[in-house]
């Protein structure tokens, strides 16, 4: 078989799981169970196995253009990232050139069918363009995915790289944390969270973004073991290279495709409870939107006027989807190439 | 023993003189990157019953993928597989549906793989991935299969049979899996086994005991055994008559004895000279220079021209060369082979 | 078998007691006195000072968790700030709620998914597969609350084939149970449904690389054997690892799911609690449904141990 083509499983079960948490199962789970050298799809979970680790060694300069290459490599990255990048610049501009002010009450004029009276997808209970509020929520929906992500960087990455770096006792008490914070159910312990610190957007986000780090310590504390023992560190480390500068040239750069596939696909579930937590009031509050906010709106129509709350989840999922076909391709570019090297 | 097979395409009576195995100019294309590629190319061999048949090459020289073609294994999607003949006792392997080819693996073809440890199942236990061949084929009972397989277990050398049935895979060594190994290949007593490699994982003394295993068995049953490997030493231990592959092809095929002492191809020379002897430790261990071709890149000429010391320009050029006979019943795929002397061991 | 179910009971005691005293803690995160929140606005300071003796929280907090965590191994999880009634007693009218509805749709997205994964994994690269990958990106894009709505829209509002909202106990008419329970499970179960099958369609995929799997083909096993014994029993132990996080997300899930159809479980009372900062229920609930997940991975952990015969205690 050696000559035959393997063809490699994009290993996207593995985003199944990655981000959502780990127990001790996964160091049960033998690696000789799947074989030695099990592709990506062993079904490993957890994200941070040994493969996951070596499949990311890059040496030193050149990891931007390699990463630009191999990703530039890869259609169904572009396209999402182009999108994305669409999406970020109707949030920059968009309340430039919006049809109609969002805010802009027109009592004689509420819950309009798409296409009339010159508004496109129709007006609100209030009269309200829903064109132009959905145009104002892309940047109430990507800022809260921005401070999601964010928050759970700011939190998981340092801790996972001492974790990793120092072991021992403290990463033992780490990962204990880690394990108890994964078995939470997200969503219901966001709500409890904002409820108990009060309704907004920042705080909504801001918990989601602390019940998504444990993802992010474990990721890059298994990056940092796993280069850790690598030859070239070592040796690096043996000829006298201080810590710091070991962190900036080795470890770093080999953090940077997992996270990249991570960031994706935690933007993709951010957004989703984003949208959960504005539904139920507990996100952004009005007169502010965002494309949950707008649904919960709607589900008070719905009868009526199903529009409202059908446009708005239409927008949700094109951009949760976009970001998961992002991780998608992000890991098959990322990680495919590493393997044949 | 009745043989579960319900049809064959080719008809007649079977003649006992025939060679149990039959392949005649088989090709093999596979699906690369860059489209199909040949990586079998033109391979004709038998093999007579009873006899232990080695095919020797290097990784990638296609000797795998020749067998796993044979016993249809190979990834239906990614491959193409056409040849003049391939006839199985009496049935014709071109023409049996994946259906009719999987009653013929087991009883009558079977394969032993070189990795032990990854070429059983770690989720069920040894004993029932023996049953389950004779339950398949043979449709014994549950009760019936697992005695037949505990007796199976003991006639590989496993100690224990009956309580070594219940366990699973981790639990055995290497050289234990690979008497399972054995002991599945054996169930349904095939006329013929296609080893690959089956004992280039082990330790050295385990490689000597599951090779006299392996002799015993066919002394007994009168089964055929090809033996796939790039390891002279054990062909040289349990082969008849040896086929050497370079590149997808042919390039040499005889006796054992008359192949070691008289090679007539200049890569057989190489790797006997390669071969590490106990007899001759002050000579200078030699090793083929280059690389083997990579498959959809082979070389203008004889395939083996770039890392050959006797090549000349007619080598090099045009067509590979065609199998001719350097003498009875040896064949050389090399154009010089009259023109130059090669040492062989003696 | 034993030995390795008590290690792992045992082994969950101190994530239990991090996990208790942090949703305990939950009232620590109160801007400013969490007494005069509670108590309102327009409370008094008699009311305010009642409000700190009712809840104990002018002892130390440590005595606070002891009195609340011996008091929930009871089954006294306090009482609700506005309602007056205990927080078991309401948790004990909406669990079998939820339960049901997450049986349910974890059922549905089983029924689902594996159908689903298993085609797709082997017709790989076909447009079937194309189409389910597709899909379940689709499914997980999806967010569940609109799902529901599109649900009512189609299923109630616009066909009439099933009620919109409202539940019926099982004990009570199973038929009409099952009549109100199916939109909300089904809303719940697709993205569960989902990502399963991006799941187990990956591990069947890996698993059918194996060279196990080419020694189960050299037997002679039909097609059906290899994959339903051979690869399926490997392929699903990651499938296992995302059933127990499902549970988790269900529960979740949940929440959103029942506010849209009227569902009076868990999901209703905690929003309830959450809109009028009812802190004992919001802690009796967050309690419970950890404990819930913990469980499941629990039974998860114990499956692998079916599964994959070593990580069994010898």
């Amino acid at each position: 078989m050696t000559d035959t083509q393997k063809s490699h499983p994009s290993g996207e079960d593995r985003m199944a799981t990655e981000h959502l948490r780990s127990s001790t199962s996964n160091e049960i789970i033998d690696q000789e169970f799947m074989g030695p050298d099990a592709p990506q799809a062993s079904g490993l979970p957890g994200g941070t196995t040994a493969e996951e680790v070596t499949a990311a060694v890059v040496h030193g300069g050149g990891v931007w253009k390699d990463f630009r290459r191999r990703v530039g490599s890869n259609k169904a990255a572009v396209v999402a990232l182009c999108v994305i990048g669409f999406l970020i610049l109707v949030a920059i501009i968009g309340p430039f050139i919006t049809p109609d002010d969002p805010n802009q009450q027109n009592l004689r004029a509420v819950l309009l069918d798409p296409f009339t009276n010159g508004h496109i997808l129709g007006t609100d209970q209030l009269g309200r363009d829903i064109l132009s509020r959905l145009i104002v929520g892309t940047r109430v929906s990507l800022i809260a995915i921005a401070i999601a992500i964010g928050v759970s960087m700011v939190i998981g990455v340092p801790i996972g790289f001492v974790s990793g770096f120092l072991g021992g006792r403290f990463d033992a008490v780490v990962m204990r944390v880690n394990d108890a914070l994964m078995s939470f159910p997200p969503l219901l312990l966001a709500i409890a969270l904002v409820a108990v610190l009060g309704p907004s957007l920042v705080n909504a986000m801001m918990v989601v973004g602390l019940l998504m780090s444990p993802r992010f310590v474990r990721l890059v504390r298994g990056v940092v073991i796993g280069l850790k023992e690598e030859t070239y560190v070592e040796a690096s480390r043996s000829i006298g290279t201080s810590t710091g500068s070991i962190i900036v040239k080795h470890i770093l750069p080999n953090t940077l495709s997992p996270l990249t596939v991570a960031v994706a696909v935690t933007a993709g579930y951010a957004m989703l409870t984003e949208a959960g937590l504005s539904f139920l009031g507990l996100g952004v509050q009005p007169p502010d939107a965002s494309w949950g906010s707008m649904i919960r709106e709607g589900f008070l129509y719905y009868g009526r006027s199903p529009w409202l709350g059908i446009f708005p989840g239409i927008m949700i999922a094109i951009t949760v989807f976009t970001f998961v076909t992002l991780g998608d391709g992000l890991r098959d570019a990322l990680g495919r190439e590493e393997r044949k090297e | 023993m009745t043989k579960a097979v319900s049809q064959s395409a080719s008809s007649g009576a079977v003649l006992s003189d025939r060679p149990t195995l039959e392949v005649e100019d088989l090709f093999v294309e596979v699906l690369t990157e860059k489209g199909w590629a040949t990586v079998v190319d033109g391979v004709s061999f038998s093999v007579a019953r009873g006899e232990t048949l080695g095919i020797v090459g290097e990784s990638g020289s296609g000797k795998s993928v020749t067998c796993l073609s044979i016993t249809g294994l190979m990834p239906p999607k990614q491959t193409r597989v056409r040849a003049k003949t391939m006839r199985l006792k009496e049935h014709d392997l071109l023409s049996l549906s994946p259906r009719q080819m999987a009653d013929v693996r087991g009883p009558v073809i079977s394969m032993i793989f070189q990795e032990p440890m990854s070429s059983l199942n770690p989720a069920f236990t040894v004993g029932d991935q023996i049953a389950e061949v004779l339950r398949r084929h043979e449709g014994l009972s549950r009760k019936a299969a697992k005695e037949r397989a505990i007796g199976l277990l003991a006639r590989v050398g496993v100690p224990n049979p009956a309580r070594r049935f219940k366990q699973y895979p981790y639990e055995f060594s290497g050289g234990m899996r690979q008497r399972v190994m054995i002991a599945i290949a054996l169930a349904c007593n095939p006329d013929i086994i296609i080893a690959d490699e089956p004992t280039t994982a082990l330790d050295v003394t385990v490689q000597a005991q599951v090779l006299e295993l392996l002799r015993d068995i066919q002394r007994e049953h009168g089964m055929s055994i090809i033996f796939i490997t790039h390891d002279l030493g054990v062909v040289a231990d349990i082969c008849d008559r040896v086929v050497v592959m370079y590149a997808g092809q042919i390039v040499e095929g005889a006796q054992l004895d008359t192949l070691f002492e008289q090679p007539e191809h200049p890569y057989m020379e190489g790797l006997l000279a390669a071969m590490p002897r106990m007899d001759n430790s002050l000579a200078e261990l030699v090793s083929i220079p280059g690389n083997p071709p990579r498959v959809g890149a082979f070389p203008e000429g004889c395939r083996f021209n770039p890392r050959c010391k006797y090549a000349d320009d007619r080598c090099r050029t045009g067509e590979s060369p065609v199998l001719e006979l350097a003498a009875p019943n040896h064949t050389t795929r090399c154009l010089r082979h009259d023109e130059i002397t090669l040492t062989g061991t003696t | 078998m034993l030995k390795f179910i008590l290690y792992r009971i045992l082994s969950t005691i101190p994530v239990l007691i991090l996990v208790t005293f942090a949703v305990f803690s939950l009232v620590l995160l109160i801007p400013g006195d969490p007494a005069v929140t509670i108590a309102g606005p327009d409370a008094t300071v008699e009311q305010v000072a009642q409000v700190r003796e009712r809840l104990g929280l002018n002892r130390p907090i440590i005595v606070q968790y002891w009195d609340w965590i011996t008091g929930a191994l009871q089954g006294d999880l306090g009482t609700s700030l506005f309602t007056s009634r205990p927080v078991s007693t309401s948790i004990a009218d909406g669990l079998p709620v939820t339960l049901s509805l997450a049986v349910m749709a974890l059922l549905i997205s089983l029924l689902i998914a594996l159908p689903t994964a298993v085609i797709s994994a082997v017709k790989r690269g076909t447009w079937i597969d194309r189409v389910a990958t597709v899909g379940s990106s689709l499914g997980i894009a999806l967010p569940s609350f609109w799902l529901g709505l599109v649900f009512v829209l189609i299923f109630s509002l616009g066909l009439g084939w099933l009620p919109a909202t409202g539940y019926v106990p099982i004990t009570e008419s199973p038929g009409q149970w099952l009549e109100h329970i199916i939109l909300p499970a089904l809303t719940l179960g697709i993205a569960g449904a989902a990502e399963s099958t991006r799941q187990l369609r990956g591990s069947i995929i890996g698993v059918s690389q194996q060279e196990f799997i080419r020694t189960a083909r050299s037997k002679g096993l039909r097609e059906g054997k290899v994959i339903g014994k051979h690869i399926f029993k490997n392929a699903s132990v990651p499938l296992v690892t995302v059933l127990g996080l499902q549970i988790t997300a269900l529960l979740g899930g949940a929440v959103l799911v029942e506010q849209i159809f009227g569902v009076p479980g868990l999901g209703q009372i905690a929003i309830q609690a959450v809109t009028t900062r009812d802190i004992p229920v919001i802690q009796g609930i967050v309690l419970i449904s950890v404990l819930v997940a913990m469980i499941s991975n629990l039974l998860v952990d114990l499956t692998y141990g079916y599964l994959n015969p070593k990580v069994r205690p010898r």
